[in-house]
């Protein structure tokens, strides 16, 4: 029995949402950057879902998931280390204390 | 010799802003500026004898019209201005002791060397049109200096009055000058002279032109109808009166006659109505002459009628006669004037009636007057020959009727003069005189004399005069006629001291002169009160045109502050409204910028979202 792609895409939209959810809900530094991490991860499967399912010949779909979890994964990089810089700074990983840039 | 023309007239207008400057702090105020500058024009005039020259300069010339100005120097001219200068330098350093304690004297001294330099200007003058600014110049020079004492009683209507009436004569001057350029296409007068001794002028222009300058003299010398202001300007101080009103300014209009005179020799009319008009104003001056009461006035009325003695000889043909006599008058008249001012200075008045017995306290003075007084009368010191000769042989030639007219002319001299000169210095003191003492400065008598020795050396001149004087010749006199017109001078001394040996100031012939003067006065006032009510109408045209004037600018500033208005309210309104919009836009907008993180993820999300849709509207479109 195969599982449908239908399947496929409600799993990826749960996770967008998830994602979408905790970015802008969530008042942690690190669980924001998580949330983008589901974010990146809906979309790879989304993509791999759709190159399964529409053209499973062609191996383009593979290469940019591929591309995504790189960037993801340097993404994280880079958004951890600020991190860790702001949290020498100020002691605190809070988004909300981070406001300068209010108008 | 044409910058030593130039610098006669020019050297005593020169001093005028020099005066008004530093007159001040100067020791005589100025004066010494007007006397110094009058003895060098005298000087430059005295080397220049015999010299005929014309300095000329074309001042513009448009449309074959040509204005010269310029200088003339003939033997006529140089008479008068010789006489002028001379004159107007012993008056001068009169003036210097007259005038010690005033105050303002740098304002008179420029006024005075502002009219010598105009009246020499007038002299000289080559042309017409400078001739007639020269003529123009005398007379505000003239109005100034009457009204010199501004805030004393009747200074002011005076001057008004001698500037408007000779104005009246001035008007006829214009014309004529403005005729003569229309014809000739020029003003100068040795083009004008020139035109006429070739037959040029038809005749009835040229008797137009001449009556027309004759208007002008009319004016300027005091003739019937426009007399009154010569006694009127008596209320000048008394080196004005000395110098304009006797012996320069008033001379003027016969020195324009005299200039003129070949123009008029060719209008036989114009030279009757000069003749009349003068024979008319000379018994009637000095008729009136024998009732005024003041010494001044009468020697005003005095000028007047020998003025008028002076143009009926003119109208009867005898130039010379008529240059003689306005030298021989001048000076003499100047002298009598000196005096004047002398025993107005000492006594404090001038009335007659106050005056007496001044012979003691100023014999110098009573000395001068007895000299000027014989010269105008016809009887010279040292000289048989006198200037009422050339008068009578004048008159003689002409007939019976003018030659009766001198001589009364003459008795009727002689009677007024000595009547006025008795009441003032014999007979007892009078009472209720002020003793003010002043009136024997050193400078005040050094005119007067001056001027009593050129009266008695007048008759030199006069003798000299004819073989300069480019008129002809007179004819010899015969000697009963010169004993006659003696006796008639003498006799009107005689009866005149008489008289007022006896009755002191009262008039001679009852009220009939006084009459007289009323009546001219009243009748001149009618003419003067046309004019002014003329005046006033045409000031309610210039009000009007004030006010229409008022009411353009007034429209003018109301579209100015509409405008404005319009500015601030539209355009500056609109722009702070906008700039008002802006800033709240701003405001706004920066809410939005909130420094909230989620909030600008939620916002690029549902900005994704939206360009999602619409990219799925237009798919499905």
């Amino acid at each position: 029995m195969t599982v449908p792609l239908t399947a496929y895409l409600v799993v990826g939209a749960l996770l967008f949402a998830i994602g979408v959810y905790t970015v802008v809900a969530q008042r942690g530094a690190v669980m924001v950057l998580m949330g983008i991490e589901v974010i990146l991860n809906a979309i790879g499967l989304n993509l791999i879902a759709f190159w399964r399912f529409v053209a499973p010949a062609d191996y383009s779909a593979q290469i940019f998931t591929i591309f995504i979890i790189t960037i993801g994964a340097v993404e994280m990089a880079v958004g951890l280390g600020i991190m860790m810089l702001l949290y020498r700074q100020r002691q605190s990983v809070q988004v909300d204390d981070y406001a300068e840039l209010r108008g | 010799m044409s910058w030593l023309l130039v610098a006669v007239p020019t050297l005593p207008l020169a001093t005028v802003p020099l005066s008004l400057a530093a007159g001040r702090w100067l020791p005589w105020r100025g004066g010494e500026l007007t006397v110094g500058a009058t003895a060098l024009a005298l000087a430059a005039l005295a080397a220049l004898h015999g010299v005929r020259e014309t300095v000329r300069v074309t001042w513009f010339e448009s449309a074959g019209f040509r204005l010269s100005v310029g200088l003339h120097l003939d033997p006529l001219t140089w008479f008068v201005a010789t006489m002028v200068a001379g004159i107007a330098l012993l008056v001068g350093i009169y003036a210097l002791g007259y005038m010690a304690d005033e105050r303002n004297r740098a304002r008179f001294f420029a006024q005075l060397a502002f009219f010598i330099g105009a009246m020499l200007t007038l002299v000289l003058s080559s042309s017409l049109i400078l001739l007639f600014a020269a003529w123009e110049a005398v007379g505000i020079a003239s109005y100034l200096l009457i009204g010199f004492h501004r805030r004393e009683d009747g200074a002011h209507r005076a001057a008004i009055k001698a500037f408007l009436m000779t104005r009246i004569g001035d008007f006829g001057l214009l014309l004529g000058w403005l005729l003569v350029l229309a014809r000739l296409r020029t003003t100068d007068i040795g083009a004008l002279l020139a035109a006429v001794a070739e037959g040029r002028l038809p005749p009835g222009l040229a008797s137009a032109v001449a009556l027309l300058m004759f208007v002008g003299a009319i004016g300027k010398s005091a003739q019937l109808p426009l007399t009154a202001w010569l006694p009127d300007a008596m209320v000048a101080p008394t080196p004005v009166s000395a110098l304009l009103h006797s012996a320069t300014m008033v001379a003027a209009g016969v020195f324009l006659v005299l200039r003129l005179y070949p123009l008029f020799a060719v209008a036989p009319g114009a030279l009757a109505t000069v003749a009349w008009v003068g024979g008319i104003t000379a018994v009637f001056s000095a008729i009136v002459a024998l009732a005024e009461m003041d010494l001044k006035r009468v020697l005003a009325w005095s000028t007047s009628s020998h003025l008028g003695g002076m143009m009926l000889a003119l109208g009867l043909g005898g130039p010379l006669a008529a240059a003689l006599a306005l030298t021989t008058h001048a000076i003499a008249k100047s002298a009598l004037f000196t005096v004047a001012g002398a025993v107005d200075k000492h006594a404090g008045t001038r009335d007659l009636r106050r005056l007496g017995g001044l012979v003691r306290e100023l014999p110098v003075q009573a000395l001068v007057y007895l000299v000027g007084a014989l010269s105008l009368s016809g009887i010279q010191l040292f000289s048989f020959d006198s200037s009422d000769d050339a008068l009578i042989s004048t008159a003689l030639a002409s007939g019976v009727l003018p030659t009766a007219a001198v001589l009364i002319l003459v008795f009727l001299g002689g009677l007024y003069i000595s009547r006025a000169g008795a009441a003032v210095f014999l007979g007892p003191q009078r009472p209720g005189v002020r003793e003010a003492g002043g009136g024997r400065t050193a400078m005040m008598i050094a005119g007067t004399v001056a001027l009593g020795i050129v009266t008695a050396l007048g008759s030199l001149v006069v003798t000299r005069g004819p073989a300069a004087l480019p008129f002809e010749g007179m004819s010899e006199l015969r000697q009963v006629w010169r004993i006659v017109a003696a006796l008639a001078g003498l006799a009107g001394l005689l009866l005149g001291g008489a008289h007022a040996w006896r009755h002191h100031a009262s008039p001679l012939i009852s009220a009939v002169p006084a009459v007289l003067e009323r009546t001219l006065v009243i009748a001149t006032a009618i003419p003067v009160r046309i004019a002014g009510a003329i005046a006033a109408s045409l000031d309610s045209v210039e009000a009007w045109l004030d006010g229409a004037a008022r009411r353009a600018a007034d429209a003018v500033w109301t579209l100015a502050t509409g405008v404005e208005n319009l500015e601030r309210r539209g355009f500056g309104a609109g722009g702070d409204r906008f700039a008002g919009a802006l800033r709240i836009g701003g405001e706004w907008l920066r809410s939005v910028e909130s420094g909230r993180i989620y909030l600008y993820t939620l916002g690029l999300f549902i900005w994704a979202l939206g360009v999602d849709l619409a990219g799925v509207a237009m798919l499905g479109l």
